[in-house]
């Protein structure tokens, strides 16, 4: 089997192009049931985000679309003249492209690395790919093997790793802090002074984790009764800011004002009102809205933007130095993915030169039989493991030459030169379902189907005849 | 008398506890992984074996002697205490006080051995006396939770204040729920250590040693009043001053709780009169 992607990403591709190849839910099930139906040995799984569109194909060595031809597909489907996006795109093969997509599934490829939604995208698209796929989930089996094998790595990546942990927006930190200070929000208040748009975002971050109310505050009356009318929050006068920030436990800050709005003097009284209770103050504002004395009193919790700033570089800087070590695992997991598939692609081959061997063997023996009239049952035996013998030494050379050949990518056109040249019968592969009868429980907590590089098919394959076994 | 079994089963307890700390450390400081589901099991049967050691040592002596017996008390305290810590293993409500708790809890029982081989005088065999022996325990254990909850909320203040303000993110439950949790250790702490003193006060009236203050020079008698002292200070600030909270409150509950181990490990092992 051959396994190929092309596609581009943000770093090949401006958003002018990417917008342009980009497929939703519907054009992506159109465009998988025509590549069925041109090139029905082909398997295809179409995997387009804000950041990537590729095309994941898998099909027999000899077989159809070759690599022009998947471009061309992919230029027709989306109706872009080839020249607007080729130079954008990349084009992997056989390992790499198993490579690729581990990277990719593990969030090593994406645009902020470590993040879990790619995971889930991939996990749809393979979900299209199998409804969408002439002949239904089967229509995907080998693209499905590979697909389960590169959830299974991004699942051990992220545990082993820890890649994913620390959030890396501004919104997130601000929530990571809220979590660190309170222990639950069905009782709090969040005030939001201003109405600008990174605000705004904050803003919604932070009504995730559930307040009790949402307050908003600005100069100028009308925005904040329209935001809060937008996000359902309720808007109050700016005049009484001070009596606001009192009754609120979490403070968001993000006005254009050129002076603090909140000075050490007007808030001085603000922890005797609340009654120390713990106030957190998020100054998102340049210049800054709140006086940063304003932080040095008794349970006040006041970060400034550079703050929030300083920990989402920490958190990009732990996670690439997480990288390396994600590589190692990738790596690893390439290497007996390829391992297994090889022995997938020669399994039945190496099978079927056995039982044609044996076959032989049964036949000249039969011929000879009625011949051997003096000899005894324990000469027959004899003859009958010499024959055996000799079929398992001829055999031994070129079966080890294919699994050799199979773990390095080229055991297909092996195999194939097999049998042609003995004209074996071909064997159907094996479905994931049988796979997992055959390969006992799947790994990684049952999101990998893929057996390990350990387990050989070509031991399932049928034995031969009462010649073997006698 | 110890029996040997009794002692082995000690040593093995102490040893397993000393590993389980270890591990629980490391999990707090570098968030290590691969011992999620290792550690609660390790701590749920330094929980049994303790236990198991108490029930055997009252068994063998009875529960007069052992609540006499600064080795039982001991043994009793560390199992309240990792109770507690496999508790909070399993609740992220109180995400990391297991990795304060077991580390004390190993102290307390190494310190226990120094006790071992005290002969505890002869049993008295008044039912409150070991009521008030064991509410001075269970008002230990409950002090010591604060003292660390506390400890745990003085430590991610420090670090929120900082810049970066990461460090601790996340390895904790919240500043909250430190304080909460102290608040009300504090209080029913204090509610069991006042009773154990009362029944404490009564033994001295029913054995007429009024007469002969010999325990008021005892150290570890001493040192309970004193903390009893602070403790009912501290709550009467948190009712009255609204600023006695926080910060301020987590050093109270921190430095008693240090002075109260303290007080176990130290003064009460040493302490000629109490035992």
């Amino acid at each position: 089997m051959r396994t190929f992607v092309i596609g581009c990403n943000h770093r090949t591709a401006p958003v002018t192009v990417r917008e342009k190849l980009a497929f939703d839910d519907a054009h992506c099930a159109e465009a998988l049931r025509h590549l069925g139906e041109a090139f029905p040995e082909a398997e295809g799984v179409i995997l387009s985000t804000c950041n990537r569109t590729e095309l994941y194909l898998a099909r027999p060595v000899c077989a159809r679309p070759l690599l022009p031809e998947a471009i061309a597909f992919l230029a027709e489907q989306r109706h872009i003249p080839l020249h607007e996006f080729t130079a954008s795109l990349y084009q992997h093969e056989d390992a790499e492209a198993v490579r690729h997509l581990f990277h990719v599934v593990s969030s090593l490829d994406s645009m902020v690395v470590g993040e879990s939604g790619i995971l889930a995208q991939a996990k749809h698209a393979l979900q299209i790919a199998r409804q969408a796929m002439p002949g239904g989930e089967g229509g995907t089996h080998r693209l499905d093997a590979l697909f389960q094998r590169a959830f299974a790595v991004a699942k051990e990546v992220h545990t082993r790793t820890q890649i994913g942990s620390g959030h890396v927006s501004v919104g997130s930190i601000a929530v990571d802090f809220a979590r660190q200070i309170f222990s639950q929000f069905g009782d709090k208040t969040v005030l939001m002074i201003g109405a600008g748009e990174m605000g705004e975002l904050t803003l919604t971050h932070l009504m995730e984790v559930g307040p009790r109310r949402v307050l908003v505050t600005n100069r100028t009356a009308a925005r904040a009764e329209e935001l809060a009318r937008r996000i359902g929050a309720e808007a109050r006068p700016f005049d009484g800011l001070i009596g606001l920030v009192a009754e609120a436990d979490i403070v968001l800050s993000c006005t254009g004002s050129p002076d603090p709005v909140i000075t050490r003097e007007r808030f001085a009284r603000v922890p005797q009102m609340r009654r120390y209770r713990p106030l957190l103050m998020i100054d998102m504002a340049v210049p800054r809205d709140i006086d940063p004395e304003v932080g040095e009193l008794q349970a006040v919790f006041l970060y400034d933007i550079d703050a929030l700033q300083q920990v989402t570089e920490q958190h990009v800087a732990d996670r690439k130095g997480k990288i390396e070590q994600s590589e190692r695992i990738i790596e690893q997991a390439v290497l007996e993915y390829l391992h297994w598939q090889g022995s997938r692609d020669v399994g039945p081959t190496i099978a079927a030169l056995n039982e044609h061997f044996d076959e032989v063997a049964a036949a000249e023996f039969d011929w000879l039989d009625p011949k051997l009239k003096q000899a005894g049952e324990k000469d027959r035996e004899l003859i009958r493991q010499m024959l055996h013998r000799v079929v398992k030494k001829m055999l031994h050379a070129p079966t080890r030459v294919l699994h050799h050949k199979a773990q390095h990518g080229r055991g297909q056109i092996y195999a194939e030169t097999m049998r042609t040249l003995f004209d074996l019968r071909e064997q159907e592969l094996p479905t994931p379902e049988q796979q997992a009868a055959d390969h006992g429980p799947p790994r990684d907590g049952g999101s990998g189907e893929v057996p390990s590089a350990g387990e050989q098919p070509a031991r399932r394959a049928p034995s031969c005849s009462a010649f073997r076994s006698s | 008398m110890i029996l040997s079994g009794q002692l082995v089963l000690a040593v093995l307890t102490a040893v397993l506890l000393g590993m389980a700390s270890s591990a629980q450390v490391q999990r707090v400081r570098y968030r290590a992984e691969g011992q999620g589901h290792f550690l609660p099991k390790l701590v749920a049967v330094i929980v049994l074996l303790n236990a198991l050691l108490f029930a055997w040592r009252v068994q063998h002596g009875g529960i007069h002697t052992a609540v006499r017996s600064s080795f039982d008390l001991t043994v009793l305290l560390v199992t309240m205490l990792t109770a507690v810590a496999w508790f909070s293993e399993r609740n992220r409500a109180v995400l990391g006080l297991d990795g304060l708790l077991l580390p004390i809890a190993t102290l307390l029982q190494i310190g226990a051995f120094a006790t071992v081989l005290h002969e505890p005088k002869p049993a008295e065999a008044a039912a409150w006396f070991v009521v008030h022996q064991l509410s001075i325990v269970v008002g230990g254990a409950l002090f010591i939770c604060a003292g660390l909850g506390g400890a745990v909320y003085l430590l991610l203040l420090r670090a929120l204040r900082r810049r970066p303000p990461s460090a601790m993110l996340g390895r904790f439950a919240p500043l909250e729920t430190w304080e909460r949790l102290g608040r009300w250790c504090t209080l029913l702490g204090f509610g069991f250590f006042t009773f154990g003193i009362l029944t404490g006060i009564c033994r001295v009236f029913h054995t007429a040693e009024l007469n002969r203050p010999r325990w008021l020079t005892d150290k570890f008698i001493l040192l309970c009043f004193v903390l009893w002292g602070v403790y009912a200070l501290g709550l009467l600030a948190t009712w009255l001053v609204p600023s006695f909270r926080g910060r301020r409150a987590a050093f109270l509950a921190a430095g008693s709780g240090a002075v109260l181990v303290g007080v176990f490990l130290v003064v009460d092992y040493l302490s000629v009169v109490h035992r």
